[in-house]
């Protein structure tokens, strides 16, 4: 049995045991005097200059000028305030209004600081002036977010080539294709919705990415081409019916769903022949192209898998009989 | 022409934007943070027009239009989707939207519809 500790020391574990706690206490009533003070401030700053934010989006253009004064003409607090509002808004709109909101976020300055941190060396602080820059899109915020497309961070990468969605340019859509790569750290789906989103400038990058010598980017631009039902690249997707990796040839098949391809036929024929999933996509890549093409193919399908059949809209033997 | 419209949508940012949007074209605007709310306010009527945010916490904005639907209510309603929700605007036209808006998206573009809804 240990001895009982002597009566001096047990009374100081006990003092500063309760001055820990205390301080504890202390401290997390500090914390929250300290938030809720916080918290005031804003809802005040908030009730204070709200209005100002919302009416500059419906502003008329001989207001503006006046409305971006009384911008600049606050204190920083509001100001960093009032660019925190705007940030926040620029997530939901688009046209007049974003342009508006846009110039009220300039007047705060917020865009030398987002500028700035584009190049921190913290990669959080560069993903955050990538989002930022994206949305504000302040003068040279293209060329910024080009070379955070080529961060050393995938992060930071993937979210810069999302920003660049909203900038309709060719170096935007190069980027986009590049992150389709199999070795870009970005998320196919991202690369793929701003090409999405960049319409028809992306034809022509599409169309020559069918070609890639990366499977993932030859895929992305399979799909992609056929959503975006890019002009001219028929012949290069019934060529991917036979490409060497089956998701290439998959993305080909849907993509020719909605665009059809004449020459395409052998080859998907032979892919639903043979059955499997992939054997369904090629029959219902058959199944939606003109009947006038497809008499013989169709013919030919009746001898596939129940599952083939299905998919390329054709009745049961035995419902037929 | 002014109208009365309903904007449900649980975004403070879009809701007041979209209010102050309609409202400087003359419209009276009256707007709700979620969807029983919403609901609430729908099925008292006298709308022209509801708008109605998809995605919100609770009631969706699809669950909304099904059940004013179901009671009988034709106000016309224009949906606020989210880009790339193709199923949530297959959805809406199926419960019987009239009309749809995908996020982010114009003020202006939107009071247009309103407008053209209204008729």
């Amino acid at each position: 049995m240990s001895p009982p500790l002597a009566p001096e020391l047990l009374q100081a574990v006990v003092v500063v045991t309760a001055a820990l706690v205390l301080g504890m206490i202390v401290a997390l009533l500090v914390q929250r005097a300290v938030r809720r003070r916080r918290e005031r401030r804003s809802a005040a700053l908030d009730a204070r200059y709200r209005r100002l934010v919302l009416e500059s989006t419906i502003a008329e253009d001989d207001e503006v000028p006046a409305l971006l004064e009384r911008v600049r003409g606050l204190d920083d607090a509001a100001r960093e305030h009032v660019g925190r509002m705007v940030f926040l808004m620029l997530r939901g709109v688009t046209g007049e209004a974003a342009d508006r909101l846009r110039a009220v976020a300039v007047a705060t300055g917020l865009a030398p600081r987002v500028l700035a941190d584009a190049r921190h060396r913290s990669a959080v602080r560069r993903a955050d002036a990538a989002e930022a820059l994206g949305r504000l899109a302040p003068e040279g915020a293209l060329a910024l977010l080009l070379e955070l497309a080529d961060d050393p961070d995938p992060t930071v990468r993937t979210v810069a080539v999302r920003a660049l969605g909203g900038f309709e340019a060719p170096e935007a859509v190069g980027a986009a294709i590049d992150a389709l790569a199999s070795d870009s750290g970005v998320p196919s789906t991202v690369g793929a919705s701003v090409l999405l989103q960049q319409g028809s400038t992306a034809g022509d990058r599409v169309r020559l990415a069918l070609h890639d010598r990366d499977p993932a980017v030859r895929r992305g631009a399979a799909r992609i081409a056929g959503l975006l039902q890019v002009p001219g690249c028929g012949d290069s997707l019934a060529a991917l019916v036979r490409d060497e990796h089956e998701s290439v040839r998959l993305a080909a098949m849907r993509s020719l769903e909605r665009l059809p391809v004449r020459a395409a036929l052998p080859a998907l024929v032979d892919a639903a022949l043979r059955g499997g999933i992939e054997g369904e996509a090629a029959a219902r890549a058959v199944a939606s192209m003109p009947t006038t093409w497809t008499a013989a193919a169709l013919e030919a399908l009746a001898a596939g898998e129940p599952g083939v059949r299905r998919a390329a809209g054709l009745r049961r033997p035995e419902a037929v009989a | 022409m002014s109208g009365r419209i309903l904007v449900v949508d649980d975004d403070r940012d879009i809701r007041d934007l979209v209010a102050i949007k309609l409202e400087s074209a003359g419209h009276e605007v009256v707007t709700r943070a979620d969807g029983a709310q919403g609901l609430e306010a729908g099925l008292e009527g006298g709308w022209d027009v509801i708008v109605l945010d998809v995605m919100m916490p609770g009631l969706s904005g699809i669950d909304v239009l099904r059940q004013l639907r179901d009671r009988g209510d034709e106000t016309p309603v224009i949906l606020l989707t989210a880009r790339g929700q193709e199923k949530d605007i297959e959805a809406g036209f199926a419960a019987g939207a009239d009309h749809y808006v995908t996020k982010p998206f114009s003020p202006r573009a939107l009071l247009a519809r309103v407008t053209a809804a209204i008729g």
